[in-house]
């Protein structure tokens, strides 16, 4: 498997291609054993702006009331989105700006214990890891209308 | 189709198959917290992931 490929085979889907749903709550947490590549949309145009930082914190991190099927799964509470290709995430920054204004390129590098599901939307990856190792892994920031 | 609600910290806090359901979902936790309608948003994509429509907003219910 190559670089920033993550197999959807073995994952758990139901028929729709919907990883999670509030009758579906059991999901893959796959180790992140070879490098990945993912993109999140982050509050900030470089590594060090403090809203990068904080855009790498779940919603528990944040101390936010679990919403949705988060009051019954702790580990989307505690994932973070990410998404498999540029476009997707900067379209949907394009649409809800508040999401934030940039998308970083994360390579998610193994021996930090990430670990990523196929959740939601075909493109759509939850990613649980350490923000401080999160950031550390950005290896470009770009702003989300630069394709 | 999918049907993800994200918030605006940009986390998914829930996704269905179901447009119905996701717009429901949506509703009860608007209904439950009016002051986060601005913070929570339906996404509906194809089968590809693609966004054909969205951010969604649920309109809190007047206080009569």
């Amino acid at each position: 498997m190559g670089r920033g490929s993550v197999p959807v085979t073995d994952t758990i889907r139901d028929r729709s291609g919907s990883g999670v749903s509030a009758s579906d709550l059991d999901l893959l947490a796959r180790h992140i054993a070879e490098p990945v590549d993912l993109f999140r949309i982050v509050k900030g145009a470089t590594r060090g702006a403090p809203g990068v930082l904080g855009s790498l914190r779940s919603n528990y991190e944040r101390d936010a009331t679990p919403r949705g099927v988060e009051r019954e799964s702790v580990l989307l509470h505690l994932g973070l989105s990410m998404f498999v290709t540029f476009d997707a995430a900067a379209d949907r920054a394009l649409r809800w700006p508040a999401l934030g204004t940039h998308i970083a390129l994360v390579r998610l590098e193994p021996g930090c214990g990430f670990h990523v599901a196929e959740t939601g939307a075909l493109v759509h990856r939850t990613v649980w890891g350490r923000p401080l190792q999160l950031l550390a892994c950005i290896a470009d920031i770009l702003p989300v209308g630069a394709t | 189709m999918n049907y993800s609600l994200f918030a605006s910290t940009g986390n998914m806090i829930d996704s269905f198959d179901d447009e119905a359901e996701a717009r429901a979902a949506l509703q009860r936790i608007v209904a439950l917290e009016p002051e986060s309608a601005d913070e929570i948003a339906l996404f509906i994509s194809d089968d590809a992931g693609a966004v054909i429509e969205g951010p969604i907003h649920a309109v809190p219910a007047a206080v009569s």
